[in-house]
């Protein structure tokens, strides 16, 4: 899949909770090759970027099933590890902002929003075998922002009223802030 | 989700000497490594490296100083499998020296991209600073482009300006135009990365060549005009250098102007106008002022 089959706000599916994936089928294995395969062609559009993850709705499959790169450091490992039924089962301390986080539905808007530090995430690997994740610091944040999708949760719904949050990326890949008022509060692809 | 912080990765080739006898400080790849640009490798004509006066290559310096493997390659294709193994985003080649074959330019995915400084498709070829002098122009450019099999024959990303003042010399134009290049990369590579940037071909019906320039040049020619030998002076400096006998003593000229009138150390051109002298080398001394060369040499003239 390319880069365009990735649905972006204002897609109202992006709002949708997806639903749990019961068995494991060539199915599901086709889905996360396509999740694979648009990400990693969205990638090589950015020069300043690398796609860490991917939840199924935002090739529009309301499944939850998500991808996690391998590395995120390296843009030539582009091995991801799927993780399907993801949920958090514990959180550990109070939401901080880690880093400013982005999304390849949301186009443009970079925000900081506040997240667990750690957290513990059940899931299913590709075999149907429940695996335990402990996670913290980016890689918390990055399963935060992941499980969310699969429950029709985009990251700006958490900093809506927080103008001082939002960012865009300049063309020299630094974060930049944005003006909410201009940008942001009545921007209708963002919250309609 | 995306991570970014992450740049892209680049090869660079060359070692921005964009002129003979010029040295330079490598703005352009220090600005690569500064702007978090991924500089995987340094790529050099393997002739650079067995230069008759070993003369130190700059570029070493900042490879040093930032880890950065160099290849001296004695064919660029007996490095395809090396370059290709470090699966850059791009290259990014000033004065290289060399044509670079076309599958080299297909390692990467945007190419390899090539600063030349000059207004192109104005003076393609190896002497685009001298050539600008020599031509008394009053303006010259920097040209960011897609490299091709062609030399300098490439589509341009950007360019950028310069205004000459007609009294600068080869060395102080090169570092010139190597500034220029550095500012105009820096803001236009991440849009050329992003395919933001699309390189518009050049008009070839207005292509011009310039010719390399030997050793022979620098032998001034009294035939010429006045004005035309003031440019030889300003673009032969350091080297071919513009080399003459005043009486029994041979000099090299390093600054001079012209005249109309006849003065102290002046020769006369093609054109009836006088090349005064202001500063000169002779053979085996020290650059000097035209007043302490008169001092010492007035009774062998």
């Amino acid at each position: 899949m390319k880069k365009e089959d990735i649905i972006t706000l204002p897609n109202a599916h992006l709002r949708q909770k997806s639903s749990r994936v019961h068995v494991i089928t060539d199915d599901t294995k086709k889905l996360i090759e396509d999740m694979t395969s648009a990400a990693l062609d969205w990638e090589t559009s950015r020069p300043h970027e690398i796609s860490a993850a991917l939840a199924a709705v935002q090739i529009d499959r309301l499944e939850k099933v998500i991808i996690v790169r391998a590395d995120f450091d390296d843009k030539h490992n582009t091995e991801f590890v799927p993780l399907i039924n993801p949920e958090i089962v514990k959180t550990e301390g109070e939401p901080v902002v880690i880093q400013a986080e982005g999304c390849l539905s949301v186009k443009h808007v970079y925000g900081n929003v506040p997240r667990y530090p750690k957290i513990r995430v059940k899931a299913l690997d590709i075999t149907g075998q429940e695996v335990r994740i402990k996670a913290e610091g980016f890689m918390a944040m990055l399963l935060q922002h992941e499980i969310d999708h699969t429950n029709g949760t985009v990251f700006i719904d958490h900093i809506k009223d927080s103008p001082e949050a939002f960012y865009r990326l300049d063309d020299s890949g630094e974060l930049e802030p944005l003006d909410y008022k201009e940008s942001i509060e009545n921007n209708a692809t963002l919250w309609d | 989700m995306p991570h970014f912080g992450t740049k892209a990765r680049l090869i660079f080739f060359g070692n921005e000497r964009i002129a003979t006898a010029t040295t330079t400080t490598n703005p352009i790849l220090k600005m690569l490594i500064d702007e978090g640009y991924d500089v995987a490798a340094i790529v050099l004509h393997h002739t650079f490296a067995i230069s008759r006066n070993q003369r130190e290559l700059e570029v070493l310096n900042l490879a040093n100083a930032y880890d950065i493997p160099v290849h001296y390659p004695e064919k660029l294709s007996e490095l395809h499998d090396t370059l290709a193994a470090y699966q850059a985003d791009a290259g990014v080649l000033v004065a290289f020296g060399k044509l670079v074959p076309e599958s080299t330019i297909a390692l990467f995915p945007h190419g390899i991209i090539n600063i030349h400084p000059s207004a192109l498709p104005k003076h393609r070829g190896p002497t685009p600073v001298e050539s600008v002098i020599l031509d008394g122009s009053s303006e010259t450019a920097v040209s960011i482009m897609a490299l091709a099999r062609e030399m300098d024959a490439g589509p341009v990303y950007a360019q950028s300006p310069i205004q000459l003042t007609g009294a600068e010399s080869k060395q102080e134009l090169a570092g010139q135009l190597l500034e220029v290049s550095a500012k105009s990369l820096q803001a236009v590579l991440p849009q050329i990365l992003s395919g933001d940037c699309v390189a518009q071909p050049q008009d070839e019906d207005h292509a011009t060549y310039d010719e390399l320039i030997e050793k022979q040049d620098g032998i001034l020619d009294a035939t010429k005009p006045a004005a035309r030998l003031e440019r030889e002076v300003r673009a032969f400096l350091g080297w071919p250098g513009t080399r003459t006998s005043l009486g029994s003593v041979d000099v090299t000229i390093t600054k001079a102007h012209v005249s109309e009138i006849e003065s102290e150390l002046s020769i006369r051109c093609g054109d009836g106008n006088y090349l005064a002298i202001d500063m000169l080398k002779p053979a085996g001394k020290k650059e000097m002022p035209v007043q302490a060369f008169l001092a010492g040499y007035k009774h062998k003239l």
